[in-house]
């Protein structure tokens, strides 16, 4: 049972879905990162 | 000084929970629709991917619809974290939307010979990922908190109305040619791959739907609406640096 | 809806009408834009004497579109700068009578130079645009852009992005409408297969005006908070 040879389109998409789910769980940890070190750094001020 | 209640890490054991169900799920569901499922005789392997492709867009409707509900409620009791579900369910919806809209046309070009086609369906999600976009650019747009969540509340609700339009004035034109896999398609439909023909294939679509569909979109959106606290937090410290 | 309440929507549509009469700001605004933007397309899309009746459609009320947003745009402009919108914000005119007395008058400057756009076309085209079902089809477009368009306004001029922000909340929200109205004209002017195809699309419009009349008038209080 012979069936057309599409893996390759296959792999795209599942590339395209990986990039953009893993893609933006990175931004959020990125954005997560940074409200971090911002909080640290304005509570030392207003602590001051 | 203000006292400002700070973040609170309760919430961190139901997110573990969540990530974890979440992350198995998805490999179980990968596991169904790439190896348990049967081959596609017509399309391929390629076909697989629409086990992803049609839940992506019930997980962005799901998203979509924590929106406008947010917003209703945000309008009603003016309690921020209605306003965080609302932008968490922008963010999160427009992330899965493009996924159903990529796939979709990755999965075109050997079965409509096209990466893109002015297709009623395919303009109806093309003009929900715009009209979504808009709104991450109101909310930018406006400085004032206050004015910025009551105003994209009001947006968020005219964005579904018009969402919900123009899916069901597809749903009405019956010239399209992308596949209803699900109820009855127009003659017009290219790529329909029966449902029954194939073994595995009511198994996998039935698993990742709920995956797609629901988990992704409630895990994503509760990191995004976690992120949202905290971001409110820096700029409550700022303003309160501004003031001394 | 006491009488008081079409009172109170009467006066605020006399007061925008009165506005434009004195200024003529408006309508020679959105006339100008209106001829411009036919003009380009025009030179754009190659259109002579054989011109393709779905373009002349698209034109027709996607220029209209665009004339409504700088119209609409400019009018709470105004009202801003003027600061008679805070003034009748203090008074005790109700909310809702506000926006229906400044979406009527939005949306006759709107059907003014829909008119004098179908016209320009019927003359500039060649083609059969002066047809009754082509003025409702203009009516049932204005009324719902108008309606959400007004709503909408208000909340842009209010922002930091002003100006920018409204054609790009606008344009989502205004497709269903238009995409309803251009389909309904292309047999109205090949003047083919009408009576099938267009009651539809009628009928989809009344209803689009419908709701997003009604959810401008729910959604304009939350917009206008001062």
């Amino acid at each position: 049972m012979s069936y057309p040879e599409t893996s390759s389109y296959l792999t795209l998409a599942l590339g395209v879905v990986g990039t953009l789910t893993i893609g933006y769980l990175l931004t959020l940890w990125v954005r997560f990162q940074q409200a971090h070190k911002d909080i640290e750094t304005l509570e030392k001020l207003n602590h001051d | 000084m203000t006292t400002i209640s700070p973040v609170s890490p309760a919430p961190r054991a139901g997110l573990q929970v969540m990530s974890a169900t979440t992350l198995i799920a998805v490999a179980v569901g990968l596991y169904l629709a790439l190896i348990f499922a049967g081959t596609d005789i017509d399309q391929g392997n390629i076909q697989r991917i629409f086990y992803i492709h049609m839940p992506a867009f019930f997980g962005a409707f799901t998203a979509f619809s924590a929106t406008v509900l947010g917003g209703i409620l945000y309008l009603i009791t003016r309690n921020p974290r209605w306003d965080r579900m609302a932008v968490a369910g922008v963010e999160v919806g427009l992330m899965l939307s493009l996924v159903n809209l990529l796939t979709g046309s990755i999965w075109a070009r050997p079965i409509w010979n096209t990466w893109w086609t002015w297709d009623p369906r395919l303009t109806s999600t093309a003009v929900m990922v715009l009209t979504y976009a808009a709104y991450l650019m109101l909310r930018a747009g406006i400085e004032q908190p206050e004015q910025r969540r009551r105003f994209a509340a009001v947006y968020g609700i005219l964005a579904i109305v018009t969402v919900v339009i123009t899916l069901v004035i597809i749903r009405v034109r019956d010239d399209t040619i992308h596949p209803v896999v699900v109820g009855t398609g127009s003659t017009a439909a290219e790529g329909t791959f029966d449902v029954q023909a194939t073994r595995g294939v009511t198994t996998a679509l039935l698993f990742n739907l709920p995956v797609w569909g629901l988990l992704i979109p409630i895990t994503l959106m509760m990191f995004r609406m976690r992120l949202e606290q905290l971001t409110e937090h820096v700029d409550r410290l700022k303003a309160e640096l501004m003031e001394r | 809806m006491t009488p008081l309440f079409w009172r109170a929507c009467w006066l605020i549509f006399r007061k925008d009408w009165l506005q434009e009469q004195r200024s003529r700001e408006l309508i020679s605004l959105m006339t100008l834009f209106g001829l411009l933007s036919t003009l380009t397309f025009s030179f754009a899309l190659q259109l002579d004497r054989l011109s393709r009746v779905e373009s002349v459609s698209g034109i027709l009320w996607v220029t209209i579109l665009f004339a409504m947003i700088l119209g609409m745009d400019r009018s709470a402009g105004n009202d801003r700068e003027n600061e008679t919108f805070l003034a009748i914000l203090l008074s005790p005119i109700p909310r809702a009578a506000i926006f229906i007395g400044k979406s009527i008058a939005n949306g006759l400057f709107a059907l003014t130079i829909g008119a004098i756009l179908i016209g320009l076309m019927t003359f500039l085209y060649n083609l059969p645009l002066l047809q009754p079902m082509i003025f409702l089809i203009l009516l049932l477009l204005v009324v719902g852009l108008s309606s959400v368009g007004t709503l909408l306004a208000t909340m842009t001029v209010q922002t930091r992005s002003r100006s920018t922000l409204l054609p790009i909340v606008m344009l989502p929200t205004a497709l269903p409408l238009v995409l309803a109205a251009v389909s309904a004209t292309i047999p109205l002017i090949a003047q083919s297969d009408v009576n099938n195809s267009i009651a539809m699309w009628i009928q989809l419009m009344a209803v689009l005006d419908a709701v997003y009349f009604t959810l401008a008038v729910l959604l304009f209080d939350f917009v206008v908070e001062e």
